[in-house]
């Protein structure tokens, strides 16, 4: 009987059918099902659906973030180790290492997927949302239910995108999938099908933070925070989401054409009628170089923040700080194609992009000697964002000046491809985002569960990373200039072998970083008595999200604080705190939870999936939902409540105890 | 709202929306008569008159002159434009340049890209 109106083109062959593949495919449906029993046995969906799924707040949409992006930072580091632990043992043994090629490829196609989309920028959103309303003395972000919404189509990506394991596989095709090895014609099954929607998905989720940040940036600051008086992490922040508005957009549509060639099969990016897949990586770079930087920004304003709190002293440089973040916002649009130098563009053009990327790096080192001139005759704190902070400056560097490197055309002709690059940009993105995020995650800790994460195992996981960093990819560096190609599965060079073996000991290493970060977590939440933060202001801070009392409560401020100066919180300790009077508080109103963010988001996964398997009429029956429910949530009025001053006068002696 | 007010804000959707409507029925009918004959010159015509449909709209529909300071709409507006411009006009740049150091048919291409492809990019 022919089911395929019915279930596209599912069916029992897509199974997944080699040992490492049919394990993840069993592990994780059972680890799904633990958590529905859990959840079931302790009572906890009401909990579940009123406290979390429904909500609007940022600081709980904000922890969710980051709850699955921790989740997918240990799935990354797993693909990882498949990767090292493969390369290694092909070395060792003269064989073919551990996996097949084909799952080789899935995997580190998953690999940079899930760290780019799932784990960097999940962690950027998740900071963000807990510290930037915080930090400008906002209630809430401006769209509350944009944000809910933001997330759920997060978290429905990254539920596709793990789905593949059971079901399809994954796309073989590198985690930018450049066609024609994507098109239809080389990969017709489901992979790429999973790739492109995750991607889409994740990618309209974003579009749409960016849209809700320069909002609630431009228009939630408190009262008196003119813009140069913000704290240079909203700076940041603002920066970041014009790149988002700007670069995203090229993205859905990149990924729209493609996937209109494969579901339709279009010809926007084969070689046939009219097509041309050069300028799929013309376009997917386009977006692709901005995005890097939408990484990188947010870590350099945590760390700016980090580094004057940390050091005692106002930043130094405030001015030049906001200017070279405005001249990276231009110039990183500007340089999208040294990734394709080699690809055959003339001269003229890789001189133009060569030199682009050159000066790019001037604002980049200006920060770099910015934050060194805020630490120059401060009393530093050695505490364990600091130490983070001082692992990146000199692992940041150096990726910076491998890149420098690259961007000479005629360097690149030579390491383009190679693992060189892969050391360059993993030394950037872990050097500089990843460290940035664990830091911004032990500095902003108590301010959102109200009690701190131990000092001691912090430092250790910070040392485990960097020494784990530098095992893993320096040995990567001396493999790209002796040829080594990046995604390389297979080699019957015995030179080659004692790196990889020390490369894969680097790998195991971070991941005892990464293991010792979870041991600090679990044991601080189970010393969380003595680790309390009872004055809402552990690390004596400088900007405003540390005047209120921590854990943070659900209305931020109890009254919207006055700014006249950089740094307001830090002054205002000095001149000694005015405490509010009775009559200073007013009613506030506040946004009302709502299930439709998530609900959409499901429908869109569903539309998601149904594409993916050629189901038309889930496409039909999800769209037609998405289009009701959305209209439903523009016409309810309903969606604020008052909390009246007297009340929230109790909130607020209850919470400063 | 005073009724004086509202008429005017009415009256200019409605112009623009009658303007928009005409640059839309011109773009067709440039196509449709063949009055600039089928090739650049149709084209450029088209490309000419969104242009000015993007005008028109930002006037009429987004109200940028109307925008008191610091004008963020204009400035998001302007570097928006730029950006785009940037994007589009490298985006021709680069991929026309791209056969400089290539010089190869289709066919060869797409071989080329296959075994790039299973090099790995």
């Amino acid at each position: 009987m022919d089911l395929s109106w019915l279930i596209g083109r599912l069916g029992l062959e897509h199974l997944p059918s080699e040992p490492a593949t049919i394990g993840a495919a069993i592990g994780m449906p059972l680890m799904a099902l633990a958590v529905v029993a859990g959840l079931t046995y302790f009572k906890k969906w009401t909990w579940l659906w009123k406290e979390w799924i429904t909500t609007v707040d940022a600081k709980k949409i904000g922890i969710m973030y980051g709850i699955v992006s921790v989740l997918m930072l240990i799935r990354g580091i797993g693909d990882a180790i498949m990767l090292r632990m493969h390369t290694a043992a092909a070395g060792i043994t003269g064989g073919d290492g551990l996996f097949q090629t084909d799952t080789f490829q899935q995997v580190f196609t998953a690999h940079g997927i899930i760290m780019i989309f799932f784990v960097a920028m999940g962690l950027m959103f998740a900071l963000i949302n807990i510290a930037l309303p915080l930090m400008i003395g906002a209630r809430d972000v401006a769209f509350p239910w944009l944000n809910s919404f933001s997330f759920w189509l997060f978290a429905v990506a990254m539920i596709l995108v793990n789905f593949s394991l059971v079901l399809g596989g994954f796309s073989n095709g590198g985690w930018l999938g450049y066609p024609p090895l994507t098109s239809l014609e080389y990969s017709p099954g489901p992979g790429v099908d999973y790739w492109l929607w995750t991607l889409q998905i994740a990618g309209i989720g974003t579009l749409l933070s960016g849209i809700n940040f320069i909002v609630t940036i431009i228009s939630h600051r408190a009262p008196g925070m003119t813009l140069m008086k913000m704290p240079v992490f909203a700076w940041s922040v603002l920066i970041t989401m014009v790149l988002v508005l700007l670069a995203f957009p090229i993205l859905t549509a990149t990924l729209s054409m493609m996937t209109l060639d494969r579901l339709f099969e279009m010809h926007f990016f084969t070689s046939e009628a009219g097509g041309n897949p050069m300028m799929y990586v013309n376009l997917i770079w386009a977006w692709g170089h901005p995005e890097v930087y939408i990484l990188v920004l947010p870590a350099f304003g945590i760390f700016s923040e980090i580094v004057s709190v940390m050091a005692r002293k106002a930043l130094f440089g405030y001015k030049t700080m906001v200017a070279a973040l405005t001249a990276i916002m231009f110039f990183s649009f500007l340089v999208w194609q040294h990734h394709f130098f080699t690809m055959g563009a003339g001269a003229n053009v890789n001189a133009f992009f060569g030199i682009m990327t050159m000066i790019i790096a001037i604002p980049t080192g200006v920060k770099i000697f910015n934050w060194l001139f805020t630490m120059y005759r401060g009393k530093i704190k050695f505490t364990t964002p600091m130490i983070w902070f001082l692992c990146f400056v000199a692992t940041f560097t150096i990726g910076g000046v491998t890149g420098v490197m690259m961007a000479v055309p005629a360097i690149d002709y030579q390491v383009h491809n190679t693992l060189f690059l892969v050391a360059h940009f993993h030394n950037t993105i872990i050097g500089g985002v990843v460290f940035a995020f664990l830091a911004a995650i032990t500095y902003w800790f108590p301010k959102i569960f109200g009690f701190r994460l131990h000092e001691g195992l912090g430092k250790i996981a910070a040392y485990f990373w960097q020494i784990g960093f530098l095992l893993a990819f320096m040995p990567l560096y001396a493999l790209g200039l002796m040829g080594a190609v990046r995604r390389l599965d297979n080699y019957d060079n015995p030179e080659w072998t004692p790196f990889f073996v020390v490369s894969g000991i680097g790998v195991l290493a971070i991941t005892l970083g990464a293991g010792m970060l979870v041991v600090q977590i679990a044991y601080s939440v189970y010393k969380r008595k003595t680790l309390r933060d009872k004055t809402g202001d552990p690390w004596d801070g400088r900007t405003l999200e540390w005047s209120t009392p921590s854990p943070a409560p659900f209305y931020n401020f109890a009254v919207i604080p006055k700014v006249t100066r950089r740094d307001e919180w830090w002054y205002q300790k000095l001149d000694g705190v005015k405490s509010l009077k009775r009559s200073d508080y007013k009613d506030i109103v506040l946004p009302k939870n709502s299930s439709l963010g998530f609900v959409i988001a499901v429908l869109v996964g569903l539309f998601g999936f149904g594409a993916i398997w050629h189901v038309w009429w889930l496409m039909i029956v999800s769209m037609v939902a998405i289009i009701y429910f959305a209209i439903r949530r523009g016409l309810d009025d309903d969606v604020e409540y008052t909390i009246p001053a007297v009340e929230l006068y109790r909130l607020d002696k209850e919470a400063r105890g | 709202m005073k009724h004086k007010e509202y008429t005017k804000i009415r009256d200019r959707y409605i112009y623009g929306f009658f303007v928009s409507v005409v640059l839309t029925g011109l773009a067709y009918w440039f196509v449709v008569s063949d009055v600039f004959g089928v090739g650049i010159a149709t084209a450029v015509a088209i490309l000419l008159l969104a242009l000015l449909q993007a005008v028109v709209q930002a006037w009429y529909f987004l109200h940028l002159d109307e925008e008191s300071k610091p004008r963020w709409k204009t400035q998001s507006f302007v570097f928006t434009f730029i950006m785009v411009l940037i994007i589009v006009v490298g985006s021709l740049w680069v991929v026309m340049n791209m056969n400089y150091n290539m010089n190869m048919g289709p066919s060869d291409m797409r071989q080329y890209m296959i075994e790039q492809n299973k090099k790995g990019f």
